[in-house]
């Protein structure tokens, strides 16, 4: 069975070695854009799932989020937010992301990394 | 051939054009006939017999659509007459002529043109011509009265013709109409003659006669005693008609004069028509038999004059004079005299006709004379108060004004106003009637009847100044005092000042005197009072105004009306707008003009008191503000107005997004290191990573602990922190709270379970709650996880709900340490924790139960616990409910 694929958009190096470690170690193939122009370009190229972050340099997570959503190419692709603002209750920041089409909204600093595999694992 | 006229079918018709219109004159009978439109007004030239042109307005004639005429309204074209009196009228004849030929054939008498008097125009309605003798009247009415057209539609109307006024019985026109049938008879010399040469060839009384005339004086005197005419006008009547009764040369009516005792003729009136004599104009009391008369309160009667040594008059004067004294109350009014040519020998019935007449003619006399007062005395008392209607800025004037009334009100001399000077303790002259500025002296307090007045504050009057000892003798010397009348003044509750009138002409002060004067004092007190009223109110408004105009909130009031009232400073500059726009503007349009539309039918239509919303615009300098605005209603339930407060907090938004903005950083930059540390502990705790000493577990195990705690420290801080921010926005719904609390206890069920702690729910599945259901969970989450803290391994955790009528009661009660009093008050308290042993290793940041309160009382609701230390705590809170359940 052919790896799922997964991009993480994710601009703190050391959470992104972290989370890739992780889930490659888990069976996913991975894909790294920590610039968020060049984001859309590589959620083009198709995947199985996006991990989404919000506060990066030079383009807002929302803008990306929303881009996906409405590009027929990409809008299908499930994608769980993945950020260190907001609140995983009741927060304007989550609510702002799913009703953007988001599968998922999850503080980085609440979930370990199997938490999040787990979490992907639900969706895909 | 020459069409005939359709009315007398006697004489032919001449074409003329009335108004455009073609009709047709007879010009035997001058019938006017042709085709009318209903409600057509005929106004035509024309020629009479001398060739003269003339407008002939022929007057209004309405006209049924179906005749051209209707058969009882007779018109005439009459020069210079505004309509059309029925009868038999010729050519050359004029209304007066006509009506004094219609009262020949109506009554038989026969009057002289020139008593005729001209016509009156009431209204288009009606008309009347009046004469000596008799009162026409002449009205539109309805034709069907009549029964002319009895299958007429329409309303026709004819100009009213005498006959069928009577037939009316138009009372008035017909009791006049006989009344001055008789009248006529004594009105006219040689029809008088004849009346009663034919009375006395019938062999008549005289005195019958008389009598009968008499009662006609008497009748005729005591309706001029009820006119309010000028007395000269009644007096003159009356010896008009004395001559020509009396059959005498001259009557006259001689008035008494009190300060010259002298007797002045008031009216005169002889057989030639002459209406004042040629000398005699007056006597001196005592003199002649006029004066004897008054003198002697008796009629004196003269049957030959030249045998009278006490007549007054040219030596040659011969005939006789009777002369009756007019008395009015004992008082003497004048005499009437009478006198003949001829010596002449005076019956009693005679003199007995007179007398009477003396006395109403002095009733009447006196009459006039109150009326006369009583209208002085009215307008005086108007003037004061239409004074008193002048605006406070005049005072001084004012009250200048009410003092100059005063002594025509009162029958007196001078009005003097003191008013007490608290500095000096004495009363200075404030206004003295009639006079501009006379410097009077100033009374100091104690001395004077001024004084006396002010501290008794009874007002009283002394008709006799040389004997009242209290009349500072200044003063007495000054306006030379014989009498005084003196009342005090008062400005609402506080004495300032007496008022004094000053030397009563014709007489003493009297109780009225006093009333009338009391009235002006309290008018004056009044104008003070108001005055310092005004001048308060004034400052009042001028400092609210200046609060308004200077504050840094804009203000807007429109009134019940919908009209703004206030627009002030700060509203001017953002908005750009001048108050002298918009005052007394409707609000509506404003709105309409800044865009704010919608919110004005919004408000206006609420049923709301209060509104609040916040609104960025562009002002008027360009720059986006954000404004907080605050609407509410003030007034009684008929006249409501709306204020409108608008705050610039802009610079508290922006600061509330800089903080916010700064929280956002904050956690977010606290949290990505947190991320790292705790999901490399967890990776490397995990056995695919390698195999690991038991120490080396323990201390990343503690690591682990340590990083979580890091976590929810931040976590809670977050939530602290929005707490604060009250505007937290409540999503309020209705929910179920059971599954609301079964999500709760789902969300800690892996806590409790690391400490083997059961959790019981036995909340009611289906209680409607009427809150934010995220919140709540919130609260139920929090309360648990502090209960597991608290609670010792393999505890018990229930969970219960009651339901009253206005909330339900949420109680999560455990069996774990417990708290104490002291304690139990500050649990709820930010960052407080309990210092107990189990609360250390618990952790948690003592944020919890802090957060957990704000939330439940943002919900509408109450927080509390009970304890027992030792046993356990129960933790209860209430959420509305809602009574549309079911």
């Amino acid at each position: 069975m052919k790896p799922q694929s997964i991009i993480l958009v994710e601009d703190d190096l050391t959470l992104v070695e972290m989370y890739r470690d992780k889930l490659k170690e888990e069976g996913f193939r991975v894909l790294t854009v920590t610039d968020g122009k060049l984001a859309m370009q590589r959620i083009r190229q198709g995947a199985d799932l996006i991990l989404l972050d919000i506060l990066m340099p030079n383009l807002n997570g929302f803008e990306i989020l929303k881009r996906i959503k409405s590009d027929s190419k990409t809008k299908n692709i499930p994608v769980i937010v993945l950020t260190n603002i907001g609140s995983e209750t009741v927060d304007s920041d989550k609510n702002l992301a799913l009703s953007l089409g988001a599968s998922d909204y999850m503080v980085k600093s609440l979930n370990t990394p199997d938490d999040v595999v787990a979490r992907v694992r639900s969706i895909i | 051939m020459q069409k005939l006229c359709i009315h007398c079918k006697k004489y032919p018709v001449t074409e003329v054009n009335v108004a455009g219109r073609k009709k047709y004159l007879c010009q035997g009978c001058q019938y006017l006939s042709g085709r009318f439109l209903v409600g057509e007004k005929l106004v035509a030239e024309s020629e009479d017999k001398k060739g003269q042109k003339r407008h002939l307005v022929v007057g209004a004639l309405i006209f049924s659509k179906d005749k051209k005429s209707i058969l009882l309204n007779k018109r005439r074209v009459w020069p210079y007459c505004y309509d059309i009196p029925a009868g038999h009228i010729k050519l050359d004849e004029t209304p007066k002529t006509a009506i004094a030929r219609e009262v020949l054939e109506e009554t038989g008498l026969s009057i002289a043109k020139s008593q005729l008097l001209d016509h009156e125009i009431f209204n288009d309605d009606s008309c009347r011509y009046g004469c000596d003798t008799h009162e026409w009247f002449l009205f539109k009415c309805s034709v069907r009265d009549y029964n002319v057209l009895p299958n007429s539609e329409s309303e026709d109307v004819t100009w009213h013709p005498i006959a069928q006024l009577k037939a009316m019985n138009f009372l008035p026109a017909t009791k006049y109409f006989i009344k001055s049938h008789v009248l006529e008879n004594n009105h006219r010399k040689s029809s008088r003659k004849n009346s009663i040469e034919k009375i006395t060839d019938a062999g008549g009384d005289m005195d019958a006669v008389l009598a009968e005339r008499r009662e006609e004086m008497l009748y005729h005197l005591s309706t001029a005693l009820f006119k309010l005419d000028a007395i000269e006008n009644i007096l003159q009547m009356a010896v008009k008609e004395i001559t020509s009764s009396m059959n005498c040369y001259s009557s006259s009516i001689y008035l008494y004069n009190p300060r010259n005792q002298m007797l002045e003729v008031g009216a005169y009136a002889n057989s030639e028509g002459a209406s004042s004599p040629h000398d005699l104009h007056q006597f001196k009391l005592g003199a002649g038999i006029t004066g004897s008369a008054a003198f002697k309160r008796k009629i004196i009667a003269i049957s030959d004059i030249s045998t009278e040594k006490e007549y007054i008059g040219k030596a040659t004067d011969k005939g006789a004079i009777i002369a009756i004294p007019i008395l009015s109350k004992d008082k003497l009014v004048g005499t009437l005299s009478v006198s003949y040519n001829d010596p002449k020998i005076f019956t009693e019935a005679e003199a007995q006709y007179l007398s009477i007449l003396g006395s109403m003619i002095g009733l009447a006399i006196e009459n006039n004379r109150l009326y006369k007062r009583l209208d002085n005395k009215v307008q005086n008392l108007s003037m004061l108060f239409g004074v008193t209607s002048i605006s406070g800025r005049q005072t001084k004037n004012t009250i200048q004004q009410m003092v100059d009334t005063v002594p025509a009100l009162l029958e007196s001399e001078k009005c003097h106003f003191l008013i007490f000077n608290p500095l000096k303790n004495n009363f200075g002259s404030f206004a003295l009637s009639n006079d501009e500025g006379s410097l009077l002296p100033e009374i100091p307090l104690g001395q004077g009847v001024t004084s006396k007045i002010f501290l008794s504050q009874k007002p009283m009057f002394v008709n006799d100044a040389d004997a009242n000892s209290d009349i500072i003798l200044k003063y007495r010397k000054i306006f030379n005092i014989k009498s005084q009348l003196s009342i005090p003044v008062q400005a609402g509750a506080k004495s300032i000042g007496v008022l004094h009138v000053i030397n009563k002409v014709n007489g003493d002060f009297n109780d009225e005197d006093l009333k009338l004067a009391s009235i002006v004092a309290s008018r004056i007190g009044m104008k003070i009072e108001n005055t310092n009223s005004i001048a308060e109110i004034k400052s009042e408004k001028d400092f609210l105004d200046s609060v308004i105009e200077n504050s840094d909130e804009g203000i807007l009031i429109i009134n019940s009306k919908g009209d703004i009232t206030v627009w002030n400073r700060f509203l001017e500059k953002v908005f750009g707008i001048k108050r002298s726009e918009v005052i007394g503007k409707s609000g509506l349009n404003l709105a309409k003009k800044i865009g704010a539309q919608e919110l004005y039918w919004k408000v206006v239509r609420s049923m709301q008191k209060n509104h609040y919303l916040e609104k960025e615009i562009t002002a008027a300098s360009g720059e986006r503000i954000l404004l907080g605005i605050n609407i509410f209603f003030v007034g009684d339930e008929h006249e409501q107005s709306a204020v409108v407060m608008a705050r610039d907090i802009t610079k508290e938004r922006n600061l509330l997004q800089a903080k916010n903005d700064l929280i956002s950083t904050a956690t977010h930059e606290l949290r990505t290191p947190l991320t790292a540390v705790k999901g490399y502990l967890s990776m490397a705790q995990n056995p695919n990573a390698g195999e690991l000493s038991e120490k080396q577990m323990k201390y990343l195990g503690k690591a682990s602990e340590s990083t979580e705690r890091l976590v929810n420290l931040i976590e809670d801080l977050l939530g602290a922190l929005r707490i604060d921010e009250n505007r937290v926005v409540l999503d309020k719904q209705v929910f179920k709270a059971g599954p609301m609390i079964n999500e709760a206890i789902a969300n800690l069920q892996s806590k409790a379970k690391a400490k083997d702690i059961r959790i019981y729910n036995k909340s009611a599945y289906d209680t409607f709650v009427f809150a934010d259901p995220i919140k709540s969970k919130q609260i139920v989450e929090n309360l648990i996880d502090n209960a597991i803290k608290y609670t010792h391994d393999h505890g018990k955790i229930f969970i219960a709900t009651e339901k009253s009528i206005h909330d339900i009661k949420i109680s999560i009660k455990d069996t774990g340490v417990g708290i104490n009093k002291a304690d139990a008050e500050k649990v709820f308290e930010r960052f407080y924790r309990i210092s107990n042993p189990l609360s250390i290793s618990a952790g948690g940041t003592g944020l919890g139960l802090y957060i957990a309160k704000n939330l439940v009382e943002q919900q509408g609701g109450r927080i509390w616990l009970d304890s027992e230390i030792g046993r356990g705590t129960t933790f209860n809170f209430t959420l509305p409910t809602t009574n549309i359940i079911k």
